[in-house]
């Protein structure tokens, strides 16, 4: 199946209409910049931000709430892994959106990846990403930092990988032969062929690819005057059936990564900062409940880190629903009060310029989604 | 695109053109393991026998590796820039899945059942198990032996032996998991401050029925995947702790293919999708899950899931529905025997060559070393020093982005080909081909590879545009006909 933007128009009826939207106009506006770091296999919200505040927090899972917590307020603490993150939120450039999820309450990874890929609450419903389709709609394009193209930058022509090769005694492929066998092809394997060709031609700046070193390429790439304008970072192995750990193990490690990447982004994108909106997305939390092998299972509701260099208005927004059994989505997960796409509709608001409306319908295909942009940032 | 790229991996140069015959022969035969002591001149020789490992020598290794590691770790007399140093050298020699890798590799460019070894590849996606806790000592067992003998078999009887696989049992979590009304969990709750930790783990369960099985269409609830996880219950020990090691056998539990641990089983009777299993008071419950798999292996969606995913791989990313009713209609009549249903799955795609299938980039990558008789993996005797990829070739797998033994999630590799065709994907293939022309010493030219394959004459002319024989090489093997697409 080749994504195009032809496909794009077939799911999404009405577009026709709002053809003379001043595309070219968009392009010209400073635009923003817009982060995502995807955390794959269910970031455990209340491992990230525990509500200390709740006793129940406690009775169900006192194995995995971390000694050094970071105090946020009476009801919120951080991972001790989240530092610099910590720094952020407490300067006014950070915030975090709890009790939070994409309306997704099945449980399976890869449906629940799909539907925060997609941004359509049906799993496997369309071909393309909502981020894909919000840069399509706003004339701008976008990078992602791996070897293939996730689907949530799918749907705009505009938009490649980077990914360093590391193989020894191979050097950059010839560009004409790319050219020739882009030519042999149509749709979208020709396209890569040609961004292959146009790459080598440009002598692309060597980099290391652990995560850092990503980040910091990403941080050069959206400087850049015409330049993508968004990129997506994966971090992987958040899925922590067993042994999790607290002040230290697994999700303190995989943490500790995502606060490096904020770190990173907010020091190389120097003044560009100001601009730029970082978030975090998740496919599900996890049981409020730990298991029988120190983890948790999949969940509902989960957490969202934001930083950007705007400000934001709350360290956290949310709607608190419990942790009494009571409370708890099947009596067992945290109940998301928030719908996410609210906050990545904010976002995409306040990083491209595009109204709300405009973008829960075009890119979300669903009007009910609620504005949150004015609950969320300092400035909206 | 000729057959044997679709489902083998090419023609050998001295390999004669592929029939359904002879793929049908490749299918059912056992054919011996071969593979070449160095990269360059030596012969084709039988695969040794000190590097096929029982599952028995590949737990006793990783429970070396596991018990060294932590004397390194707990040594107080080394400083942690030492601890690092012996760690590293403890990993590197602890490389049983290293050979692994590389017989994988050798056996694809010169063994004699390219079609099996499709097949088996097929499989063993299908039931991923990503490189977590200590998993890639056993993985290997569950694709030489495990898939290897199961696809001569039918496919429930596969899917228990991966269920209870040591790999599996350990990469999905079921190795914790224990029934809160075992033996164990009543113990617990009768001693509650010696802190005994017991609770179900629902990640096999979960994937057994989402991934493995009937998939989400067939509507199961959370009660279902509970239902499940009790049935697992017991199911699994953790093979490389050395603790739980010593007290199971003085249980004298040893034996490896049937990890059942009674005391950690969940009693009682379970539903799942409307039908009873129970434990009855003469029965430990180790019958039970033999008794579930059976029903999920029968059930009318794992059949239809399994049927289109096999059509997916081996005919087109958007299978007809005719072909999927066919497979269909063949799993039911031979009740999921695999020989069936694979030799059925051949007769579809021998009969689909007009349309490209586009192939992974393993597949492709095989496929050009096998139809060049060239190579660029290590021979067995020298994985220290190769010169291009660490490992038995790990390297080169996670360069293209798809190594098995990587920490990969349990959906295993897409079968689709929008994603494995981004430009840094495209660039991956352009250096491949160019590594092997350069390196792999091709024992033919793209002239007699287009002649044997018969590429049409689009191809030949894409191919005469390159000025050098080089430039005629990546030509041709990213070339629409040969990767496909």
């Amino acid at each position: 199946m080749v994504v195009d933007r032809r496909h794009f128009l077939a799911s999404s009826l009405g577009y026709l209409t709002l053809l003379g939207w001043p595309r070219a106009g968009f392009a010209d506006v400073k635009s923003g910049r817009l982060v995502v770091i995807l955390l794959e296999g269910g970031m455990d919200g209340l491992a990230a931000v525990p509500p200390i505040g709740e006793m129940a927090l406690f009775d169900q899972r006192r194995e995995l709430v971390p000694k050094n917590l970071l105090e946020v307020d009476r009801l919120f603490a951080l991972n001790p892994a989240l530092k610099k993150f910590n720094v952020l939120l407490k300067s006014g450039f950070g915030s975090i959106v709890h009790a939070t999820n994409m309306p997704y309450t099945k449980r399976s990874h890869f449906e629940g990846q799909n539907v925060m890929e997609s941004g359509i609450s049906t799993p496997f419903a369309v071909k393309t990403g909502w981020l894909g389709r919000a840069l399509e709609l706003a004339g701008l394009s976008g990078e992602s930092l791996s070897l293939n193209l996730p689907l949530l930058l799918r749907g705009n022509r505009g938009n490649d990988t980077y990914y360093p090769a590391k193989i020894k005694k191979t050097y950059g492929p010839d560009p004409m032969i790319a050219r020739y066998l882009a030519n042999a092809r149509s749709g979208m394997v020709s396209k890569n062929f040609e961004s292959v060709y146009v790459k080598e031609n440009k002598n692309k700046l060597r980099a290391r690819r652990d995560p850092i070193s990503l980040t910091k390429h990403a941080a050069v790439a959206l400087r850049k005057v015409g330049g993508p304008r968004a990129a997506v970072i994966k971090v992987k192995q958040f899925d922590t059936h067993a042994n999790q750990g607290t002040d230290s193990g697994i999700f303190f490690s995989r943490m500790r990564l995502v606060d490096s990447i904020f770190e990173t982004l907010k020091g190389k994108l120097e003044e560009d900062w100001e601009t730029t909106i970082v978030v975090t997305l998740t496919e599900f939390g996890r049981t409020v409940a730990v298991n029988g092998s120190l983890g948790t299972d999949h969940g509902y509701g989960s957490a969202g880190l934001l930083a950007g260099g705007d400000g934001f208005k709350e360290k956290v927004v949310t709607d608190w629903p419990g942790l009494k059994k009571t409370d708890l989505h099947d009596g067992r997960d945290l109940m998301a009060t928030v719908d996410y796409r609210s906050v990545l509709s904010s976002c995409l608001e306040k990083a491209f310029g595009l109204p709300h409306d405009f973008i829960i319908e075009k890119v979300f295909f669903d009007p009910k989604i609620s504005r949150l942009t004015d609950r969320i940032f300092l400035r909206a | 695109m000729n057959i044997s790229l679709q489902v083998g991996y090419g023609l050998k140069p001295n390999e004669n053109a592929l029939t359904l015959t002879s793929a049908l022969t490749q299918l059912n035969s056992t054919a011996r393991q071969i593979g070449v002591r160095s990269r360059s001149g030596s012969p084709t020789e039988k695969w040794p026998k000190e590097l096929t490992y029982s599952l028995e020598d590949r737990v006793k290794e990783a429970r070396l590796f596991r018990s060294s590691r932590e004397q390194i770790r707990r040594n107080q007399n080394l400083n942690s820039e030492q601890k690092t140093t012996l760690l590293r050298r403890l990993r590197r020699e602890s490389n049983l899945w290293h050979f692994d890798q590389l017989r994988l590799a050798h056996q694809a460019i010169l063994g004699d059942d390219p079609v099996r070894q499709r097949f088996m590849t097929f499989w063993w996606n299908h039931f991923s198990v990503g490189n977590t806790k200590g998993t890639r000592f056993y993985t290997g067992d569950l694709y030489w032996n495990v898939i290897g003998n199961g696809i001569q078999g039918t496919f429930a009887e596969l899917l228990y032996n991966v269920t209870k696989h040591p790999a599996m049992l350990t990469y999905l979590d079921n190795v914790y998991s224990i029934g809160e009304n075992s033996d164990k969990g009543v113990r617990a709750k009768l001693n509650p401050d010696r802190r005994i930790r017991v609770g179900l783990n629902d990640n096999l369960a979960r994937e057994l029925l989402e991934l493995h099985s009937v998939s989400t269409s067939a509507n199961y609830t959370e009660v279902d995947i509970k239902n499940t996880a009790k049935i697992l219950s017991g199911w699994g020990w953790q093979f490389n702790g050395e603790r739980v090691w010593k007290r199971l056998l003085k249980l004298g539990l040893t034996d490896l293919s049937e990890p059942f641990i009674d005391r950690h089983h969940e009693p009682g009777e379970k539903i799942v999708l409307g039908k009873t299993y129970s434990t009855g008071i003469f029965s430990s419950g180790q019958e039970s899950l033999k008794e579930l798999i059976e029903d999920l292996a029968g059930n009318k969606h794992t059949i239809r899931h399994l049927s289109k995913k096999l059509c997916q791989h081996f005919i087109n990313e958007n299978p007809s529905e005719k072909d999927v009713l066919l497979i269909e209609s063949a799993w039911h009549d031979s009740k999921g025997d695999l020989r069936v249903v694979h030799r059925n799955v051949l007769e579809c795609a021998f009969k689909s060559v007009n349309q490209p299938k586009f192939q992974w980039p393993l597949t492709w990558t095989f496929s050009i070393l096998r139809i060049f008789g060239a190579n660029i993996f290590a021979g067995w005797e020298e994985l220290e020093s190769d010169p291009f990829f660490d490992g038995g070739g790990s390297r080169l797998y996670r360069e293209i982005g798809q190594n098995f033994w990587s920490k990969r999630q349990p959906d295993g590799f897409s079968l689709k080909q929008e994603d494995w065709t981004s430009s840094e994907h495209m660039d991956r293939r352009m250096r491949v081909s160019n590594l092997v022309f350069s390196y792999g010493n091709p024992e033919i030219s793209c002239d007699e590879v287009i002649g044997k394959l018969g590429m049409t004459r689009k191809t030949r002319k894409l191919v005469s545009r390159g000025l050098t024989e080089a430039e005629k090489f990546t030509l041709l093997t990213c070339s629409p006909e040969f990767m496909g697409g």
